[in-house]
């Protein structure tokens, strides 16, 4: 007797395929029929119950190879689940959870995993209080975020917004916390370099890749990001820190978009259906940070938005704008003019990330905005050619050594200690004789001497800094030494 | 009033009893006169009687249009009849698919068209699908569940 006999048996109820759309089938009979149940046709494929009318009901079919009108169709008595466990870590996934990475079945334990299940209530979050590095000098000091933060990406493409998350994963991942990487509708090509840049850097054993290709069925697609979070929550729940990466909300609002057409759901805005602020909103409210057995636990959540030449004003931009705890923006016309990271500090917000920062390392961050402000300024009136005052060129010279500090490559991240470090150096002139090639020169030792480990005493000694001033006595007393390692 | 589809049991028979009301529906209009008159020489007993009755009654027009919208109607009332499909593990005689039919009106207290498959595998008994719910109730089953308790 196969699998769908036995259900059939068991819940005693069949209905059979009516008519199909792409992948979407409408199934008559079944009449104890649930909303959001699985159902399973008589050559297996399983689909999800996402409406049902006073004839018929409308199926989400994952799977689309066999299907035909006629078919028999026989239901679970089930909501709808995917079944994962710990043996998910280092493999990638379809959304259903079937290996892509030609290792075989996943091994271990499997648990059944609920794609929407209820958020944290208000009792189980805790304030967001434990500062999160991604390693990123630009982000964590002037956008910084916290452990449990729901953080938008957005930006348009290739302007490094995958890079950044990698990196953060990368970083994250050798601190012990889980990653979980959700590619939604893209080329196969990209998701093989996403794997590639994890099992390079060693961090794939605590990742886990959800991969919803471009070309697989709209159901599928859709399903990615919940697949995502609900092995998220699983990881979530065993006690373990969690990063999710939601890449992209804005293809997958277009997928939702496709299918709600195809359900003959009223369109609503740029044809969106009337419901997706809730579909992502919904979705999004499930990460956060939580108190699990008295410990806290986090789901820190990095949803990625997709613009067109800077424009964050759309439909979908600005929904995830809304839902989120901040957004970090990568602008096209900084990438353009060959800043690295592209990212523009000044229209990114972190709204609840500072509570997670000491005083002084806010003074600092406000200090470096302060700086680039009156930089960026100046170099408004410098376009007019006007002979500079001294004052101005200063500012210039600091601000564009500001921005030295802060550019940085792929796979280089940096911790929160030794950026302090630097903008420590940065405040206290350190550099200001110093052309920025010199500057550079003195950057690349530094980082060379971070690397051999010589300087991870200054670790535990920022540690004990309470406050701005203690910050630049201890700089003080630290530049002899480093002028030691310069020579 | 008889009813047209008295001797209709299966869904063969309900087919062959549509296709013999499209046929009087394309009559309908190369001839003038009553519906019956033009119905004489293709429907079968049953079904001109019921169309005499009806005519008696004073309930088809002489109207082409409205008689094909009476035939049409007819047709609808046959497709919503409810329909029980049936595996057997034997292809039945006329009597015992007439008697089922029967059993099943009195029980349930309406019309029933069976749609009957033979499937020698189930060895005997039947599987039932109506409108939605499905029972097995085959040998076959019986037996595999009384292996499976002895092994």
């Amino acid at each position: 007797m196969n699998e769908f006999s036995k259900i059939l048996e068991k819940t005693g109820e069949i209905g059979y395929i009516t008519s199909l759309f792409h992948s979407i089938a409408n199934v008559s009979g079944l009449p104890s029929l649930r909303l959001g149940e699985k159902v399973i046709t008589e050559e297996g494929e399983i689909g999800l119950v996402y409406g049902i009318r006073e004839k018929d009901a409308e199926v989400l079919m994952f799977e689309s190879a066999n299907l035909r009108t006629g078919q028999k169709v026989a239901r679970t008595g089930e909501l709808f689940a995917i079944y994962g466990g710990e043996g998910l870590l280092g493999r990638v996934v379809d959304p259903l959870l079937k290996p892509l990475d030609q290792l075989g079945p996943i091994r271990g334990e499997k648990v059944a995993l609920s794609i929407e299940r209820e958020a944290p209530n208000i009792g189980q979050r805790v304030k967001i209080n434990r500062a999160f590095e991604t390693g990123w000098m630009i982000v964590d000091l002037l956008v910084p975020l916290g452990y449990g933060q729901r953080e938008l990406v957005i930006g348009d493409s290739k302007v490094g917004k995958t890079i950044f998350l990698l990196d953060t994963i990368l970083n994250q991942a050798r601190k012990g916390v889980i990653c979980v990487y959700v590619s939604i509708g893209k080329r196969a090509i990209d998701v093989k370099a996403v794997e590639e840049y994890l099992k390079e850097n060693g961090v794939m054993k605590s990742s886990v890749l959800v991969v919803a290709l471009a070309n697989q069925p709209s159901p599928l697609i859709f399903l990615a990001p919940f697949s995502g979070m609900a092995i998220a929550e699983y990881f979530r729940d065993q006690g373990k820190d969690v990063v999710l990466v939601l890449d992209d909300m804005t293809t997958h609002a277009k997928v939702y978009r496709e299918i709600c057409l195809l359900l003959k759901r009223s369109p609503g805005r740029n044809a969106y259906p009337g419901d997706i602020f809730h579909i992502h909103a919904a979705l999004l409210e499930r990460a956060g940070n939580i108190r699990i057995k008295n410990r806290e636990v986090s789901i820190t959540c990095f949803p990625v938005g997709e613009t067109l030449e800077n424009d964050i004003s759309g439909y979908i931009q600005t929904n995830l704008i809304g839902m989120t705890d901040g957004h970090i923006f990568f602008d096209v016309n900084e990438f353009r003019k060959g800043k690295r990271p592209a990212i523009n500090s000044f229209l990114s917000v972190s709204r609840v990330g500072k509570q997670t920062r000491k005083v002084f390392e806010q003074h600092l961050a406000n200090w470096i905005q302060l700086k680039l402000g009156e930089y960026k300024r100046a170099l408004e009136i410098v376009q007019f050619g006007v002979e500079l005052p001294k004052k101005t060129r200063e500012i210039i010279s600091l601000g564009e050594k500001i921005e030295t500090v802060l550019e940085q490559f792929p796979g280089s991240p940096r911790p929160i200690w030794l950026q302090l470090f630097l903008v420590g150096l940065l405040r206290s002139e350190f550099w200001q004789e110093k052309p920025i090639g010199a500057m550079r020169k003195d950057l690349e030792k530094i980082l060379e001497a971070f690397k051999k480990g010589l300087l991870f005493d200054l670790e535990r000694e920022i540690s004990r800094i309470k406050t701005i001033r203690e910050f630049d006595q201890w700089i003080k007393e630290k530049i002899p030494v480093l002028k030691e390692i310069l020579k | 009033m008889n009813s047209f589809f008295k001797n209709v049991f299966t869904k063969e028979d309900l087919i062959s009893l549509k296709q013999e009301i499209s046929e009087i529906q394309k009559a309908v209009f190369a001839q003038t006169g009553l519906l019956s008159e033009k119905a004489k020489s293709i429907a079968k007993k049953e079904l001109l009687e019921y169309i005499l009755e009806v005519e008696k009654k004073g309930g088809i027009s002489f109207n082409p249009k409205e008689q094909f919208e009476f035939l049409e109607n007819l047709k609808r009332k046959l497709d919503s009849l409810p329909v029980l499909k049936m595996v057997l593990a034997f292809s039945p005689p006329p009597a015992t698919i007439e008697r089922i039919s029967q059993f099943l009106e009195n029980e349930l207290g309406r019309k029933i068209v069976l749609d009957l498959t033979c499937n020698p595998e189930i060895i005997g008994g039947a599987i039932l699908e109506y409108e939605g719910k499905y029972i097995n109730l085959s040998l076959a089953k019986n037996l595999e569940k009384i292996l499976k308790t002895n092994e």
